[in-house]
């Protein structure tokens, strides 16, 4: 899904997180189309987040397929017609789920870590 | 619920939906491009980075489209578009596999199509299924043969009303319309309620009805069957009503059966039906066992007599045939007890006493042919299962070879990110295409195989067309055959990796040479048991018709007619035989005159229970000792060796003392070593003056068939038998085919009224009785020869491919000198070592078969190792021709040429 072509100092991301951030970055900045939630995530990582822009829209698809997200057509800031991406009332519950789970996970990996 | 009603929709939506995202999709990079052009960078070099930011366009658009749910119905469109392309441009290789695929299925379905119409089809009346016949469980459940009263007591049991039908076996009767010539015309005795309990309705006129068939009183009817009404009556509606004379009695033909019925038994099909009381009238004694103390029932009492058993019986049961059993039991017991009384011996009497006949489920009536068949069908299909597996494996070795040759194109689509499942998919659907194309082009085969096997294997048997549950089969096997032709190539392709297949090193490694080679051993495998079968059934062929048969073959020419149906009675028989004779005599080429009542080859014979006199003889009876009623001439005639004794002259008539000649098999089952001449033997448990007197020993002689051994057998002088002579037997000098038509006409002039069947050699008979047999072999050595084709070509494909994908290293040896001889050996060792698998393999299949199953095969198939090793030598063979064009085209290779090309 995500591939690391030469840079090593970026981070290939875990499978399945890709969608946890879309949700995010959705909840954080409202609606938005896929290529300003692509330009979300890299500015937003520091660009250390190596992403193929084009996976973000089997994730769209995926989300949508889900119920969590909604689309409709609008207008992009230079005038182009874009279809913009909305959180919905199970989205916001389901990236609720989605946070707590991996904050779970990521204290526990890391005192895992730490433990050495 | 709602969120399948969800995908449903979005299914629907999907083509819309795929189109908005690819707008998106190149909005996206439009958007990146432009980002680029504002930082200063030109167009093209911003749009490249705006690419390599946005990925891989191609999978992402599959990801997409698998994350849409059910994935790939658009991409199957587009794949089916890429196959059939690809496909198409080998058209050759393409049609080739076709080929190979619908001789394979074509095959299949034909001899299917034909077995099953052998050997399950069911009578064409309502509910087959209700149909019981009364069988022998004593007697390999052949039909039981009844009584008329018999039958007249079940048709009287008022629960089995309209449910009753009786039939005799078919006769010959001779036909005039109009004053013509007689033609001969095969006639089936049946009961009046025989068309009603079978439910079926007349295509023209009535069937015949029980006021038809009343005791006493039978009406002079006949219902003629659809195809003699439209091959003799012309398909006339009005030949309804018409009158025939059948053995010289004025018959009204008052209806016609539907097409599809064509009589009960497979294989002799009536072409009229009468009513069973007509017999008499008519002079006809169809098949019958008699059991009287006197000289027997007259012909009309054979409606009414308990002692003669001459009708099959069978009874509709919708509801299971218990109560029916119950009805036939108690029918039965008169004539049982009625038959006990006519026997002396007590151990006779106590086995008639044990016999019943069982109704028996009937759907399909009964046949001999049928039964007879059944081991020629057992071996057919595992022809067709071998046939079937080797071109599945021929097919699938050549698209496996063909994968290969593509490796460079899958290399290129798996570098430019095609999925792996997604080329797996294209391979499989390219051998889904190949093998649908083979099923339209096998059906087309089996049409025509169909009908031309059924000529061949049993003539004049109606045979159904392709059942469409076995074209659903066939559907159900294309598409298996398909996926499985193209999932093991796909897998191998699918392990390929880009990287190896651009830089020409694989060739899909060892394991996929290692299973190419496994397929080519399977192929010799199946050709050489197909060989194997097709040469043994051949020698057993050649042994079988070679057979001493005991008696002449070329200069003996035989014909049969039947003197009652024209009207002789017994006292006219003598002057009959001497016309006939003179007549024959008349031609200079004929030396020997003979008359017989069976004759030899004519599937006729009849039997008689007899006691042996003496007490030392160690054989003291025998239940159905086949006697054959000849006159003074017929043994010479027929060429047969008196070995002792004297033959019979004229004076051996009525009124003398009766004579028998036996022949040597039954001497020395009778009386072993001691001198059988002046012995006697007679039909009742004690001696009387009516016993026959043994005067002579005759040489074996296969008279019942020429696979059958020579039964014991005893002749006696038709005139003192009083049976009627039915076989007219000349000996000429030379080939009896060659005076033929002169003999035709002196013996047809001398009698007119006399109908005779077929003039026929008995080297002619013999080849006619073998014709079944030949067609067997024709028919295995077919499959044989294209299985072994088939294997060549596996072979060759296998072969050719390794010498192609080692053409570099070949190049490289030949350039430092070594000699193309040796290059060529090894290739050749090669296919031989495949050639030695596969025939290793095969034999063991042959041996397997042929010791597990032998007995339940075609008639004639046995171990026959000289048939087994020339199959091995063929298989081997096969492998080693295989090989020889790959070899040439290795030990050709120019080494310059070829590492210049690199």
């Amino acid at each position: 899904m995500l591939i690391n072509m030469s840079a090593p100092d970026r981070t290939d991301l875990l499978q399945g997180t890709l969608d946890l951030l879309v949700l995010k970055t959705l909840a954080g900045l409202g609606p938005q189309h896929g290529f300003g939630i692509a330009r979300r995530i890299e500015q937003v990582s520091g660009d250390t987040v190596m992403l193929n822009q084009g996976t973000i829209y089997p994730a769209l698809v995926r989300l949508e397929e889900q119920g969590w997200i909604d689309s409709e057509w609008g207008t992009s800031d230079n005038n182009r017609r874009a279809r913009f991406y909305s959180l919905t009332a199970a989205g916001r519950k389901q990236l609720k789920d989605e946070v707590a789970n991996w904050q779970r996970v990521a204290a526990l990996v890391s005192a895992v870590l730490a433990a050495d | 619920m709602a969120r399948a009603l969800e995908k449903l929709r979005h299914f629907f939506g999907r083509t819309a939906r795929l189109r908005r995202l690819e707008e998106e999709m190149r909005t996206h990079v439009e958007l990146l491009t432009e980002e680029g052009v504002r930082s200063g960078l030109d167009r093209a070099e911003a749009r490249r980075r705006a690419h390599l930011a946005f990925g891989n366009v191609l999978s992402t658009r599959e990801e997409t489209e698998e994350a849409l749910g059910w994935p790939g119905l658009e991409s199957l469109g587009q794949d089916l578009r890429i196959a059939t392309r690809s496909l198409a441009r080998r058209p050759a290789f393409a049609a080739s596999l076709v080929a190979i695929l619908a001789l394979g299925l074509g095959v299949t379905i034909a001899i299917f199509t034909f077995v099953r119409g052998m050997l399950w089809q069911p009578l064409p009346v309502p509910h087959p299924e209700q149909l019981h016949l009364a069988v022998n469980p004593a007697e390999q459940h052949r039909p039981y043969r009844l009584g008329a009263g018999t039958v007249g007591r079940l048709e009287a049991d008022p629960a089995l009303a309209g449910r009753v039908m009786a039939y005799a076996t078919n006769t010959q009767l001779a036909l005039r319309q109009g004053g013509g010539p007689a033609e001969p015309v095969s006639g089936q005795f049946v009961s009046g309620g025989f068309f009603r309990g079978l439910q079926l309705a007349a295509a023209h006129g009535r069937l015949l009805e029980a006021a038809d068939d009343e005791l006493d009183h039978p009406r002079f009817v006949a219902v003629a069957s659809w195809s003699w009404w439209r091959q003799k009556l012309a398909g006339d509606p009005g030949a309804i009503g018409r009158t025939v004379q059948l053995n010289g009695q004025e018959v009204t033909i008052v209806g016609v059966t539907p097409e599809a019925f064509t009589g009960l038994s497979l294989g002799s099909a009536p072409e009229i039906w009468l009513p069973k009381g007509l017999h008499a009238a008519l002079r006809v004694r169809p098949s019958a066992s008699i059991i009287a103390k006197d000289d027997g029932p007259e012909m009309k009492d054979w409606v009414r007599d308990d002692r003669v058993s001459w009708l099959n019986v069978m009874v509709r049961a919708p509801g299971g045939p218990a109560a029916a059993q119950a009805a036939l039991d108690a029918a039965w017991q008169p004539q049982q007890r009625r038959l006990m009384d006519e026997v002396d011996d007590a151990q006779e009497r106590e086995q008639i006493g044990r016999q019943r006949p069982l109704l028996q489920s009937s759907p399909q009536g009964f046949s001999s042919t049928r039964n007879g068949f059944r081991g020629a069908a057992l071996t057919l299909m595992l022809l067709v299962v071998a046939m079937l597996c080797v071109t599945v494996a021929n097919s699938s070795t050549l698209l496996l070879l063909r994968i290969l040759g593509r490796g460079r194109e899958l290399g290129v689509r798996l570098a430019l990110g095609a999925g792996r499942w997604r080329l797996a998919r294209a391979v499989i659907l390219e051998g889904v295409l190949l093998s649908t194309g083979g099923a339209f082009a096998g059906l087309l085969l089996a049409a025509w195989l169909t009908t031309v096997l059924g000529e061949w294997l049993a003539p004049g048997v109606p045979l159904p067309g392709v059942d469409p549950a076995l074209l659903l089969g066939l559907a159900g096997l294309t598409i298996l055959l398909g996926v499985v032709l193209g999932a093991v190539p796909a897998w191998l392709g699918a392990r390929l990796s880009p990287q190896a297949i651009l830089q020409q090193r694989a060739t899909g490694g060892r394991g996929t040479l290692r299973l190419g080679r496994a397929l080519i051993v399977v192929q010799l495998a199946a050709s050489v048991l197909m060989v194997a079968v097709a040469a043994s059934l051949a020698r057993d062929f050649q042994r079988a018709i070679q057979t001493d048969l005991g008696y002449a073959r070329t200069s003996v020419i035989t014909t049969f007619f039947d003197v009652r149906g024209a009207g002789f009675s017994f006292e006219q028989d003598e002057v009959v035989t001497a016309r006939l004779r003179a007549a024959a005599l008349e031609l200079p080429q004929v030396r020997a005159v003979g008359f017989a009542t069976s004759g030899a080859l004519s599937r006729s014979r009849s039997a008689s229970g007899v006691y042996f006199r003496g007490p030392d003889v160690r054989l003291a009876q025998n239940s159905s000792l086949q006697h054959e009623s000849i006159d003074e001439g017929y043994l010479d005639a027929m060429g047969m060796t008196l070995l002792q004794g004297r033959a019979f002259t004229a004076g051996d008539r009525e009124g003398k003392p009766k004579v028998a000649i036996i022949n040597q098999r039954l001497a020395r089952e009778v009386f072993g070593d001691a001198n059988p001449l002046g012995r006697r033997y007679g039909f009742g448990l004690t001696p009387d003056n009516d016993d026959w007197e043994i005067v002579g020993v005759v040489a074996d002689s296969r008279v019942n068939g020429v696979r059958d051994e020579p039964a014991p057998m005893s002749f006696v002088p038709y005139r003192q038998f009083q049976t009627a002579p039915g076989c007219l037997v000349v000996r000429v000098e030379g080939d009896a085919a060659g005076v033929r038509d002169q003999l035709r006409k002196a013996v047809a002039a001398a009698e007119p009224t006399l109908m005779f069947s077929s003039w026929l050699t008995i080297e002619e008979r013999v080849q006619r009785w073998m014709r079944n047999d030949l067609a067997a072999v024709r028919l295995t050595a077919g499959f044989g020869i294209l299985a072994t084709l088939l294997a060549v070509i596996g072979v060759l494909g296998t072969l050719g491919h390794l010498v192609a994908s080692r053409s570099r290293e070949i190049a490289v040896r030949l350039a430092i000198g070594a000699e193309p001889g040796r290059v060529w050996r090894e290739l050749v060792r090669d296919a031989l070592r495949l050639g030695l698998a596969g025939a290793g393999l095969g034999l063991a299949l042959s041996l397997g078969l042929l010791y597990g199953l032998g007995a339940k095969m075609m008639t004639g198939l046995h171990v026959d190792w000289l048939a087994l090793a020339a199959a091995v030598g063929a298989g081997v063979l096969a492998a080693v021709i295989g090989g020889l064009l790959p070899a040439r085209r290795a030990a050709k290779v120019d080494p310059l040429t070829l590492l210049k090309a690199e």
